[in-house]
């Protein structure tokens, strides 16, 4: 064990978060350190943390191949870390979290982040499963913390059993990939599984089932059943959190695991990752027109999005990979400044489409933001989301998976409905309440700095392109 | 100056910050006085235009070019230029801005919001007949839409965003379309990987194939070919794809609706001629006898519609679609002279049009309904109006003497050398034309006057402002078209030319 | 293969067949002598008063899932000390206690959070919160 101790010395920043893991949770129990603010020292992990991945070289392999850091893991890592800070600055906003609950809010966060760093990393099956969970059961308990939504509890519940059964059937999965490689970790199995079992039924069984598991974190059909329920009824910061952070992660580990397959199973293994993401972009996006809450909606319009995001992932190459994080970025952008928007105009925390009614009215720019962040969403140029959306096509295209881009056309079309619907209902109707708004002007320059790189980037978009360039090889 | 054709296109741009710190009234001022500058630094476009290249597929005869590198991993470039299929279209787009701020001058609310998507229009479509690279022509195609449904969802009539969204769905679906047919067009290009629109043209004109693989079962030419033409034909529009035009025009607000029959449209058989039928000769020919079936059915079937509204701005817009039929019956003949009428009505139809809804709007303003048989007399209660009003349906009838009857004489003949029966049929076309166009006439304004309209002020001054400057172009067509031929007519030989030769 | 998978399902039929048999047989074969008083839980001789289902405090739940825990951490720990002896004499036996302990000291993590948050007391005082509003 103790040969594995310098393996540690590559993982600082996972260190870190445990350490600061321990403190959420432990600090509370010594008198003194109760009365320091947990907030700024959360924010000081996070960046301590970042600064550390970012000075981080090299690639390697640790603890006996269960996990890989390498450019692709550090740059995902540090954006993750991007991720909960600002999700910090929207809880300070929202009083949807019991403030008294801090402490152990971001000791969960922690470890939420912690998981998502190794599922990033993870080379080896069970690790994956490790950080799955890592993830996954912190992400129960914040969906349950909404005290002004009774329904939390429900939704939370519903996230529990769904997840679990997803686990159990991901793990079953992998017990087969087991059984016909003799291995778990990610490099033997696609050598294992040689050119005799591609196409058997059992090798489609066990791709797919371990893909449930991480379709499940994903979001993806037809895992995605509890992704509605969890969104609208977890507090917005959480919601906003979720549908950014554990997909990005999920994502991660499929590109991770489906990378070094052999070139015998490449076409099999875009097939059924195509279909995935079809039936996820054209449910997500069908299912989102007849939403009436606008968490809901958001949760759907994030599955499509999802969706998408598995094109690039199905087509299995570098192209791909850069093109999927090329758009995280833009993603998590657009993502958070509608959710911190909502936040912000949300009164009695109703967040029924038909509260919003002609709020431009008493918040102009507010609203101008919160539509570049939406047309972003539906991939409409000059915004940055349009540009996301063209990489992504622009590899299915050159796979040559024309299914799939017929879908993803549909979808866009479609979805481009109810994203304009939002505007519609904020911008031309009349104003059927009087907005109070929060005292702080805060939220408002925290969507419009979302909102001015998606312009940015919609024009001039090579600096995004340059960065993601270094995820193409795991170097 | 250098670089003036990046100035054409963005100078409506750079004021659009101050409209929010000016007052209230103060922007339509700043507007007109933006679209007349543009109008001004377009003109040496106009006059230094060297008419005698045609420079349709050789680089090398693009003018007022500008290039720069965008994004180099991809090899998309800021690439500019004109020549002669262009350059109608920008005097066509700068000449329709500058009316349709007159024709915006009562706009009351949120005045800063309209100027601004206006501005962001106004260069969305200088963008557009600009562009020679793929990608930065579907932005600019793109961001003219979000614009559109604000702008007619919010200042528009009673079914705005019913419209609104329609026009924004049915836009976005052809352009989708494109996206991907675009994509596909840069993959498969014969020789290297190029989204330079002229140089694959120039490719394609030497013999070079797409080596695309076979979509769905189709030839890779044929459904790329087909997949832009239901993006342009949404555009244009084209049955069946022309459902959204009545909604979208009727709730539409006056100026825009002059801006979307002017411009917008055009659009459409620019694209058309520009990217989808030069580029897939062989697919053209193949499904040319198709789209004159399409062009014929564009004009009785829009004619007959016309003939059957009670909407004064609904007739007209029929009667768009109708004369946009006549386009494409030119582009579908591919002969010199149905080429050369084919633009010449675009330019025409650009104007005629506009005037037409200016009229529509000027009536609305002061009756705020469209009935054609709630009016009665008006000619004796506006005779200036009555005047005008005569005059632009005479245009859009194809009376001789008038810019409308040289083009639809070119197109006719040039496409009765290769569809006879076509042609007759379309001629019928005019009939109807001249039938719903004269009985909508005679029923708003001879006859008995109507006396709840009898103290309706004539045409103001803004109003006139905005007629008489199209009225002399539709007269001076009329009588000199060639001096207006002599732009294109080298580009569209050569356009026809092409498109004949495989 | 098809074999072994055959030999399964014949293993499966005969255990589900002897039970059912036993069942079976029982049914057939035993007195019915069916009278109320058999029918009642067993509460050592006392007769039982009122309905059994009632609600019950939760911080019974609390301490049984806190026992669970641990309980299961203790089953976790009986392997190691089993193989202990052979492990010590391979020269791993530093490195296994360390592991051990680990596992225990994270467990411990948790019983420290539960036990200072008050997880563990039987008598908690009331927090007065502010009902959020129900709709």
């Amino acid at each position: 064990m103790f040969n594995t101790l310098p393996h540690l010395a590559h993982l600082p920043a996972h260190l870190v978060l445990s350490l600061g893991l321990l403190f959420f949770f432990l600090g509370k129990t010594i008198p003194g350190i109760k009365k320091l603010p947990a907030t700024a020292i959360f924010i000081a992990m996070l960046a301590l943390a970042a600064a550390l991945e970012a000075s981080e070289t090299g690639s390697h392999d640790l603890f006996f191949g269960m996990v890989q850091t390498d450019s692709f893991s550090r740059l995902y890592n540090q954006l993750y870390f991007i991720v909960s800070a600002l999700v910090v600055v929207m809880l300070h906003f929202s009083d949807e979290m019991d403030r008294e609950n801090d402490w152990e809010n971001y000791g969960l966060l922690s470890c939420l982040i912690l998981g998502m760093m190794f599922m990033t990393s993870a080379s080896h099956l069970l690790m994956a499963v490790i950080a799955i969970e890592m993830v996954s059961i912190p992400s129960y308990l914040l969906v349950a913390l909404n005290r002004k939504n009774p329904a939390s509890k429900e939704a939370s519940m519903k996230y529990i059993l769904f997840g679990s059964f997803a686990t159990g059937v991901m793990l079953y999965g992998m017990s087969f990939l087991f059984g016909m490689t003799g291995s778990l970790t990610f490099a033997d199995i696609w050598n294992g599984l040689g050119s005799e079992s591609v196409g058997t039924p059992i090798y489609y069984l066990a791709i797919g089932f371990t893909l449930a598991g991480m379709s499940f974190k994903v979001a993806a059909v037809p895992f995605h059943f509890w992704c509605p329920d969890a969104y609208q009824a977890a507090p917005t910061p959480i919601t906003a959190f979720l549908s950014v952070a554990p997909k990005v992660a999920g994502l991660t580990l499929m590109m991770r695991f489906f990378a070094d397959h052999l070139p015998v199973q490449g076409d099999s293994l875009t097939q059924m990752l195509s279909i995935v993401a079809i039936v996820t972009m054209v449910v997500g996006s069908f299912a989102a027109l007849k939403q009436t809450d606008i968490k809901r909606l958001l949760a759907y319009s994030s599955i499509a999005h999802a969706g998408f995001l598995m094109m690039g992932v199905a087509v299995l190459n570098t192209d791909g990979r850069q093109a999927v994080f090329f758009y995280i970025p833009i993603y998590i952008l657009m993502n958070l400044g509608a959710f911190m928007a909502i936040i912000y105009l949300a009164q009695d925390h109703d967040y029924k489409i038909s509260a919003f009614n002609g709020a431009v009215k008493s918040n102009p720019l507010l609203v101008t933001a919160f539509a570049v962040c939406t047309l972003s969403l539906a991939g409409i140029p000059p915004f940055a989301g349009f540009v996301g959306k063209f990489y992504l096509f622009k590899v299915a295209m050159e796979k040559g998976l024309y299914p799939m881009i017929l879908a993803a056309g549909i979808s866009t079309v479609v979805s481009l409905y109810f994203y304009v619907s939002l505007l519609k209902v904020m911008i031309i109707d009349q104003e059927a309440r009087t907005f109070s708004p929060l005292g702080s002007k805060v939220p408002v320059v925290f969507v419009s700095l979302c909102a001015l790189p998606l312009v940015f980037l919609g024009l001039y978009w090579v600096p995004l392109v340059n960065w993601a360039d270094k995820v193409r090889l795991f170097q | 100056m250098s670089h003036l054709l990046s100035w054409v296109v963005f100078l409506p741009l750079i004021p659009i910050p101050l409209l929010f710190l000016l007052p209230k009234d103060k922007g339509k001022w700043l507007a007109l006085a933006v679209t007349l500058a543009d109008f001004v630094i377009g003109l040496p476009l106009i006059l230094g235009f060297d008419r005698a290249m045609p420079g349709v597929s050789n680089p090398g005869e693009m003018q007022f070019v500008e290039r720069a590198t965008w994004i180099p991993s991809l090899g998309v470039e800021y690439y500019i230029g004109i020549d002669g299929l262009s350059v109608t279209m920008i005097l066509l787009t700068l000449l329709i801005g500058v009316l349709a701020v007159l024709a915006s001058w009562n706009i009351a609310k949120h005045e800063a919001g309209y100027w601004s998507m206006f501005l962001l229009l106004q260069t969305a479509m200088l963008g557009v007949f600009v562009s020679l690279d793929l990608i930065l022509f579907f932005v600019f195609w793109e961001v003219m839409l979000f614009p559109m449904y604000f702008l007619i969802g919010i200042w528009g009539g009673p079914r705005r965003v019913y419209a609104a969204i329609k026009f924004f769905l049915y836009t976005l679906f052809g352009g989708v379309g494109m996206l991907l047919a675009f994509i596909a067009i840069w993959y498969y290009a014969p020789g290297q990987r190029t989204w330079d629109m002229i140089e694959i043209l120039q490719r394609v004109s030497a013999g070079g194939h797409f080596n695309g693989p076979d979509i769905f079962g189709v030839e890779f030419a044929k459904m790329i070919f087909v997949v832009l033409f239901v993006g342009f034909a949404i555009k244009v529009p084209i049955f069946p794809f022309h459902t959204w035009l009545p909604d979208a025009h009727v709730e539409a607000p006056t100026a825009i609706s002059v801006i979307l029959a002017g411009v917008l449209l055009k659009m459409g058989t620019y694209g058309m001629l520009r990217i989808n039928f030069t580029l897939f000769p062989e697919a053209f020919h193949w499904f040319r006898t198709f789209l004159v079936v399409l062009a014929v059915i564009n004009i009785v079937y829009g004619a007959l519609c016309a003939l059957a509204q009670s909407d004064l701005k609904k007739m007209v817009a029929y009667s768009s679609v109708s004369h946009m039929g006549f386009i494409l019956l030119g582009m579908a003949a591919a002969t010199p002279q149905g080429m050369n009428g084919a633009m010449l009505q675009m330019f025409n139809h650009g104007t005629i049009t506009a005037m037409l809804f200016l009229l529509v709007g000027v009536i609305y303003d002061r009756a705020h309904h469209r009935q054609i048989d709630g009016f009665g007399g008006m000619a004796s209660v506006m005779p200036k109006f009555a005047a005008l009003t005569s005059f632009a349906f005479m245009a859009a009838i194809g009376l001789p003497g008038l810019s409308g009857f040289v083009s639809e004489l070119l197109i006719l003949s040039g496409s009765f050398k290769v569809y006879q029966v076509a042609t007759i049929i379309a001629g019928l076309g005019i009939i109807f034309g001249a039938g719903y166009m004269l009985w909508s006439y005679q029923r708003v304004f001879f006859g008995k006057v109507n006396e709840k309209y009898a103290d309706f002020k004539d045409v103001n001054v803004i109003e006139v402002a905005s007629l008489v400057p199209l009225l002399v172009i539709v007269v001076y067509l009329g009588i000199f078209p060639n001096n207006l031929i002599v732009f294109f007519e080298q580009s569209m030989n050569h356009i026809s030319e092409l498109l004949l030769a495989r | 293969m098809l074999f072994n998978f055959g030999v399964a399902l014949t293993f499966l039929i005969v255990m589900a067949g002897f039970v059912a048999g036993n069942l079976l047989v029982q049914l057939l074969l035993s007195p019915h002598n069916n009278y109320d008083a058999k029918k009642m839980p067993y509460d050592c001789g006392e007769e039982p008063v009122g309905s059994g289902y009632r609600q019950y405090n939760l911080r019974f739940y609390l301490v049984a899932l806190v026992f669970v825990i641990f309980d299961v951490e203790i089953a976790f720990m009986y392997p190691v000390t089993a193989v202990f002896k052979d492990l010590t004499q391979d020269g791993w036996g530093l490195m296994a206690f360390v592991e051990i302990a680990i596992f225990v000291l994270i467990l411990t993590v948790a019983f420290v959070y539960t036990w200072s948050e008050g997880g563990l007391d039987w008598i908690r005082e009331q927090v007065k919160r502010p009902t959020s509003p129900r709709e």
